[in-house]
């Protein structure tokens, strides 16, 4: 008994810990997505075309540089690329740079848009791996080609930096897409904000199973592989149950690498994207938030629900989980790196509540939550008291995970008609359901994985197995 | 251990409860889905229907519209609004807005009223709009209802937008009152259109008018590339406040126009750079013998911009850079030296 009373009363403790970090999750999600809801229900039926239409004068435009990172991307680069050159946007230049690709990426490109060689000083503003060539469009002046020695993508992105020419300039993958009005929409806080807004982010979105032609969706479907039906849901809940109302009191540290526009020169100040990190999206916007406390300004970082940017998921266990195990080491990182934001009240709101929320969320809750998993499956071989703990937590976890998911899908659902099918929408509606079973801890485990290699300090990168976009079905 | 239990049965009914009022709401969102995409197809249809009766009655002259184009019910006014909509961004022709303009009056204005009185914003927000593109000139009393309520900042400038077409001095004098405090992006959305003659009554009232609407106003006026603007942007060239100097000096600088070349030398020897900057850009429009006095003083010149754009501008300029080459000559400043060589070098 001497031993036995020590051990219960540490799993009591360690009931209470998770019982305790799910309620304080749970309310704070019901309070984003209700934020979340009256957002969106502002805009609900809201006719956008005026808004673009006045956007499209040059006068009130600002012109920008869309720079394309592209490491092997000969599945997918050339429809990103012809989506770039038909969106709707006074002023553009496009600025692929091929990282030291080892595939048919920078053939196909130069054929396809026939690039020629050019002489072109860079002003060197961030220090980047050399670059070997340079190439113009014969077909469009303001499609550019960089070839530079293998860096990584953040090495690359800041070569882009430094030849583009505008004052903003936009980051897309490779793999991405986007409707013709999308960078209309992600400038319109910048503009109408007079420049007191320096970085903003779009909504990203799942692309597989749709129907891509030349650079355009022609029709949305819905994928049929379960995983990736689960990241449509999984990436809806991240955008309503964070994004939007963080957005909304610039807590934002995190906008999406895939599709975001930043101002240059903030983006320069800060020495451009960190190459020693996992996440250089997450690690720039934490760098930017640094920036502008300690000078003391006033600028703002947003995310944008509406801008939509396609982009294309990973379609197996194991592409998904060097992903994700990716995505959790560079989010401890960053955390890691700007620690003594934490709790700092000279970083204001950033500082005292985003800074603590991904410690304790985005950081420490897989480790939290998968703890909630074993603990269920243990405390129901016992019996008794932890019997009645583990029905409890299993029941905040349906609460926490079914629930939410499925109200984001319906809340979705209910704002925008992406499918065109119903049973598309039904399907999203049941599988939101299941993700608490198998889903959720599946991706915890993966992101429990991600923040042991931050310990170990493992570098590598997960490279993505690209389909490309093609006719339906047959990416699959 | 009750309170355990007790959790577990409260947490429960929670659990049945949400679920319950997510089906509801699934149920209804997929209702909604479903009634929409019958919606669409039934748009399609009638689309299809009346698209060439439009054709004939926007293009090819005819004089009254149809009986069949005037729409019956909400679903058809919003086919009709895609139709007119898409006539009115790729077609700039005086008479098919002016047929628009005398339809809208007659067949959508009471809609479009009853529209503004709903509580829904992004209802009143679209109706806003197609006044606007429309010219739906009859609304405007309605529209001036709208400003005794709580109105969104939104709403005040798109009303501001249909004063500035159907009343402008309504307009100016809210733009001078400053109902909601606009950005400058705003103002200048405002301004671009203004006609010709509401612009100059514009004009006339600018010392009244908030800081940022000063600003859109300089740029619009840089923008049209007039010259019957320039003498009015000369004038304020003494303004106290250097961010207006500035851009007036950029708008001056843009519209392509100098009238008193006089009126800008004292620029030179200001103490902004910003504002020296502009000047060098400017005096590259003039005749080089007259200006390059100036210029020598600017190629000194202690800011980088300035003796970079200085030696640009002069480079620039036939005989330049005879001119740059025999200031090398003389100059002692290292600094506008080593410039003017490096502008030199890119040249050749």
């Amino acid at each position: 008994m001497s031993i036995d009373r020590p051990m219960e009363l540490l799993s009591l403790f360690f009931g209470n810990v998770i019982i305790i970090y799910m309620v304080v999750v749970i309310l704070s999600y019901t309070v984003m997505l209700t934020i979340a809801f009256l957002h969106i229900r502002k805009d609900y039926q809201l006719d956008k075309d005026g808004i673009d239409e006045g956007n499209l004068n040059a006068a009130l435009m600002k012109p920008v540089t869309i720079i394309v990172p592209a490491y092997n991307e000969e599945a997918g680069v050339l429809d990103t690329i012809h989506s770039l050159l038909s969106l709707r946007f006074p002023q553009t230049e496009i600025i692929i740079v091929n990282d030291g690709s080892t595939d048919d990426t920078q053939q196909k490109l130069i054929s396809e848009f026939h690039m020629n060689r050019v002489e072109k000083v860079v002003r060197k503003e961030i220090p980047t791996e050399p670059i070997r060539h340079i190439y113009q469009s014969n077909v469009n002046q303001n499609l550019w080609l960089i070839e530079k020695e293998n860096g990584g993508k953040a090495d690359a992105l800041n070569a882009g930096i430094n030849l583009a020419r505008y004052p903003y300039f936009c980051s897309i993958d490779g793999d991405s897409i986007l409707n013709e009005k999308s960078l209309l929409r992600v400038m319109n806080p910048i503009v109408s904000s007079n420049d007191e807004v320096i970085a903003v982010g779009g909504n990203v979105r799942i692309a597989n199973g749709h129907h891509v032609k030349l650079g355009s969706v022609f029709e949305a479907n819905l994928s049929k592989n379960h995983l990736v039906v689960m990241q449509v849901i999984e990436y809806l809940r991240a955008f309503m149950m964070g994004r939007i109302s963080l957005s909304k009191f610039n807590l934002v540290l995190i906008i999406s690498g895939a599709f975001s526009v930043f101002s240059k020169k903030w983006v320069v100040e800060v020495g451009g994207y960190s190459k020693h990190t996992m996440g250089e999206d997450m690690e720039l916007v934490v760098k930017l938030h640094r920036l502008l406390k300690e000078k003391k300004l006033k600028k703002q970082i947003q995310f944008v629900p509406d801008p939509v940017c396609w982009t294309e998921a990973p379609q197996s266990y194991a592409v998904l989980r060097r992903q994700r195990r990716r995505w959790h080491q560079g989010l401890v990182e960053s955390l890691w790196k700007h620690k003594k934001m934490t709790f700092n009240p000279k970083y204001g709101a950033i500082g005292m509540i985003s800074f603590p929320y991904f410690w304790l969320v985005e950081c420490l809750g897989p480790l939290i939550e998968l703890g909630g998993y074993v603990y269920i499956i243990i405390a129901f071989f016992f019996g008794g008291m932890y019997y009645e703990f583990a029905i409890l937590l299993t029941l905040l976890f349906i609460l926490y995970g079914a629930v939410f998911s499925t109200a984001s899908v319906l809340l979705d659902a209910w704002s925008k008609d992406i499918y065109p099918r119903t049973s598309d929408v039904v399907h999203l509606i049941f599988m939101s359901l299941t993700e608490v079973f198998w889903f959720r801890p599946l991706t915890l485990l993966w992101r429990l994985e991600g923040f042991f290699h931050f310990l170990l300090r493992r570098k590598e990168w997960g490279n993505m197995q690209r389909a490309g976009f093609t006719k339906k079905g047959s990416s699959l | 251990m009750g309170m355990i239990g007790l959790s577990i049965e409260i947490l429960s009914r929670i659990i049945i409860v949400n679920l319950l009022i997510l089906m509801c709401l699934a149920i209804y969102v997929i209702i909604l889905h479903k009634r929409k995409n019958i919606q669409i197809r039934r748009d399609e249809k009638y689309l299809k229907e009346i698209q060439h009766g439009w054709y004939h009655y926007l293009i090819n002259k005819g004089e009254r519209a149809d009986k069949r184009l005037v729409p019956e019910n909400e679903d058809e006014i919003r086919v009709i609004e895609k139709i007119l909509s898409s006539y009115l961004a790729n077609i700039s022709n005086p008479d098919i807005h002016k047929k628009i303009r005398s339809f809208s009056n007659q067949y959508l204005s009471h809609y479009y009223g009853d529209q503004l009185k709903r509580r829904k914003w992004s209802a009143r927000m679209n109706a806003l709009y197609r006044i606007s593109d429309f010219q739906i000139d009859i609304l405007l009393d309605d529209c001036k209802k709208q400003e005794l309520k709580k109105c969104s900042k939104e709403e005040w400038l798109q009303l501001l937008k249909i004063y500035s077409k159907f009343d402008i001095n309504s307009c100016i004098e809210k733009i001078i009152i400053e109902p909601v405090l606009f950005s400058e992006h705003e103002y200048r959305k405002l301004v671009l259109n203004f006609e010709q003659d509401h612009l100059e009554r514009l004009l006339q009232v600018f010392d009244e008018v908030p800081r940022p609407c000063q600003f859109s106003i300089i740029d619009t006026l840089g923008l049209k590339r007039e010259t019957d603007y320039v003498p009015f942007l000369e004038g304020l060239l003494h303004h106290e406040e250097a961010e207006i100097r500035i851009r007036l000096l950029k708008a001056i600088y843009e519209s392509g126009w100098i009238i008193n070349p006089e009126t800008y030398l004292h620029f030179v020897h200001s103490s902004l750079w910003e504002e020296r900057l502009m000047v060098t850009k400017l005096l590259g429009r003039l005749p080089l013998d007259e200006t390059f006095s100036c210029f020598k003083i600017l190629l000194e010149d202690e800011s980088w911009w300035v003796r970079n754009q200085a030696a640009k501008t002069v480079g620039s300029i036939k005989n330049g850079k005879e001119k740059l080459q025999a200031f090398i000559q003389t100059s002692r400043d290292k600094f506008a030296i080593e410039m003017v060589n490096e502008i030199l070098k890119k040249g050749s």
